[in-house]
């Protein structure tokens, strides 16, 4: 394991940030924390960086237990969410800032974490005189110019351009497998979660309430918080008790069982988001591909779901 | 409207003063009041040849930029400190140790220097202390010396230093040193690569607003420093009451101003630098 947290508690006043938290992180392993924004994600970061400490467990990187280190002496390297590039270096300098803290500076080192990240030729502008999405690149090559065993990267895209962000994170995700560095990304956005890591953690009141693929915590979501928090799961009350089902997995089928009233209807592009009601008032949110006709808002449909669908959830 | 206020404003105040003076400067001394004749030919002018060959006011210039780049210097060395020490402090308590560092400063400042020489004289509460303990013999020539005098400059100008700097300090990201201490850096690193070079306008412009006022400081080096140390603000003084040569003061004070022009044009760049 290159991270181990063992119960982990932070209080901040009366705010209780993280609550006995478990969580390892296995070598080469690209995980990402996902979480609600207060959820205390950022503050798990921070406790393993060593800017906080936390109130009571065990950080543990590579085995050896961090109490009481201070950030400089942590294998560990962290991408800030604003990049904190240094605005009066060089690109140049920004990045070899680390190797020459520890004396292991080589220009040609930062020459080829340039080329790693595609700024090659860029390395004597100032971080102002870069695009957002070249900055965050020169800030992942500064995280990365040691060689750290365990990165952690501080909402990465958070601050690129819709756009840009879905290329950046493919990126991400190369430098992550071509380094073999093991990446702990903290993100409030799920599609980017699910798109990038090898494993998702789902922060609830200061632990984890689910931890797996993306694929499994998204088909099997562990609990109702989980269910709705990852794609918006519908609650169903069963005889068998609560289940979660999908938006998506909800049909729109005059052989349905299901008689519903379309509330509203909204077009995402790619989709159709429906709000229905049931008889009883119960809402339900459908997800429809957007090549499939919809009917009008305020009209009568019937709904379909396979029984498979269903998820059941602890009560 | 405020356009033509502020240009009303700069041509009473400080266009007319400044042309009086240059106008001063280029007269001849006279007797009677006051002393000093306009309208006479320039080649009759002695003060500004005088100036430039007696080298009395150039060696009294220099001493007061000297005093002056000292006492900034001492200034910036203890606001640094300071200002990130108060910026440790819980937010809440902040305003008021701020408020105590402002506090000496709303006693008058004439009542703040004798109070200087009440501690620094032979009988003082300083030399007392230092004499009971043995750690002396003598009384040490604390006033009227150079010491007195750093005390003061350095007392009365500090916070023209610390609140700018403050100010600066407290608006800069504190995600650029974390990073710089997730890189390797040790404290002192950290400030040296980059809590300073990030704040060195700011630290450039609170140097300047403590040697530009500095430089023509008069009161204090009268109060506390040694007498035999001229000054250009006592020099220009001298000329005025003693020796009654305005058209030397006049342009000794031009002089001086013009001396300052380029540190304050460079405050001027430096506030505005991000």
């Amino acid at each position: 394991m290159i991270l181990t947290l063992e119960g982990i508690s932070k209080r901040f006043g009366a705010l209780t940030a993280l609550a006995g938290l478990d969580l390892a992180v296995a070598e080469g392993e690209f995980l990402a924390l996902l979480g609600a924004s207060g959820s205390g994600k950022s503050t798990l970061l921070r406790i393993v960086a060593g800017f906080e400490e936390p109130d009571a467990g065990r950080v543990l990187i590579a085995g050896r237990d961090m109490a009481g280190l201070p950030p400089r002496l942590r294998p560990c390297a962290m991408m800030f969410q604003s990049y904190a590039l240094f605005p009066h270096m060089s690109v140049h300098d920004n990045i070899a800032y680390g190797l020459r803290r520890a004396g292991q500076y080589d220009p040609r080192r930062v020459e080829e974490l340039l080329a790693l990240v595609g700024l090659s030729g860029l390395g004597a502008r100032r971080p102002q005189q870069l695009s957002g999405g070249q900055q965050q690149r020169v800030a992942l090559a500064r995280a990365l110019a040691r060689r750290p065993p365990l990165l952690l990267l501080d909402e990465p895209l958070a601050a690129l351009d819709a756009g840009l962000r879905a290329a950046t994170g493919a990126e991400l995700r190369r430098l992550q497998r071509e380094t073999g560095t093991s990446f702990v990304m903290v993100t409030h956005d799920q599609q980017e979660a699910l798109a990038l890591a090898d494993r998702i953690a789902i922060l609830e009141g200061g632990r984890i309430a689910q931890i797996g693929p993306p694929q499994e915590v998204y088909a099997r979501p562990a609990s109702r918080f989980v269910a709705e928090f990852l794609g918006a799961a519908n609650i169903l009350a069963t005889p068998a008790g609560p289940a979660a089902l999908r938006p998506e997995n909800i049909r729109i089928d005059p052989a349905g069982a299901w008689r519903a009233r379309i509330l509203a209807r909204s077009f995402r592009g790619d989709a159709w988001a429906l709000e229905c009601a049931l008889p009883d008032g119960q809402r339900l949110r459908v997800l429809r591909p957007a090549c499939e006709p919809v009917p009008e808002e305020g009209a009568d449909v019937t709904l379909a779901w396979e029984e498979a669908a269903l998820v059941p959830l602890p009560a | 409207m405020i356009r033509a206020m502020a240009a009303l404003w700069l041509a009473l105040l400080v266009a007319a003063p400044l042309a009086v003076i240059a106008a001063i400067s280029l007269a001849v001394p006279d007797e009677g009041l006051p002393p000093f004749r306009l309208g006479a030919p320039l080649a009759d002018n002695e003060a500004w040849p005088l100036l430039a060959a007696d080298g009395f006011y150039a060696a009294a210039l220099l001493r007061s930029l000297l005093l002056a780049a000292v006492t900034a210097g001492c200034c910036l060395l203890l606001s640094y400190p300071m200002a990130l020490g108060l910026l440790r402090l819980p937010a809440r308590l902040r305003p008021w140790v701020v408020g105590l560092i402002l506090l000496p400063f709303a006693i008058g400042f004439v009542l703040r220097m004798a109070a200087w020489v009440g501690l620094l004289r032979d009988s003082g509460p300083i030399n007392a202390a230092l004499l009971a303990l043995g750690l002396i013999a003598e009384p040490l020539p604390l006033l009227y010396g150079w010491s007195g005098l750093f005390l003061g400059m350095v007392h009365s100008y500090l916070i023209f230093a610390l609140l700018p700097l403050y100010a600066a300090l407290s608006a800069r990201d504190p995600r650029l040193e974390e990073a710089a201490a997730d890189l390797g850096a040790s404290p002192a690193v950290v400030f040296f690569t980059v809590t300073l070079p990030a704040s060195a306008a700011a630290a450039g412009a609170a140097f300047l607003l403590v040697f530009i006022p500095a430089a023509g400081e008069f009161v204090v080096p009268e109060l506390l420093g040694p007498p035999e140390a001229l000054l250009a603000g006592r020099a220009i003084w001298l000329e005025f009451f003693q020796s009654r040569d305005w058209p030397l003061a006049a342009a000794a004070s031009l002089a001086l101003l013009l001396v300052l022009v380029g540190p304050i044009l460079l405050w001027q760049r430096l506030g505005r630098a991000p």
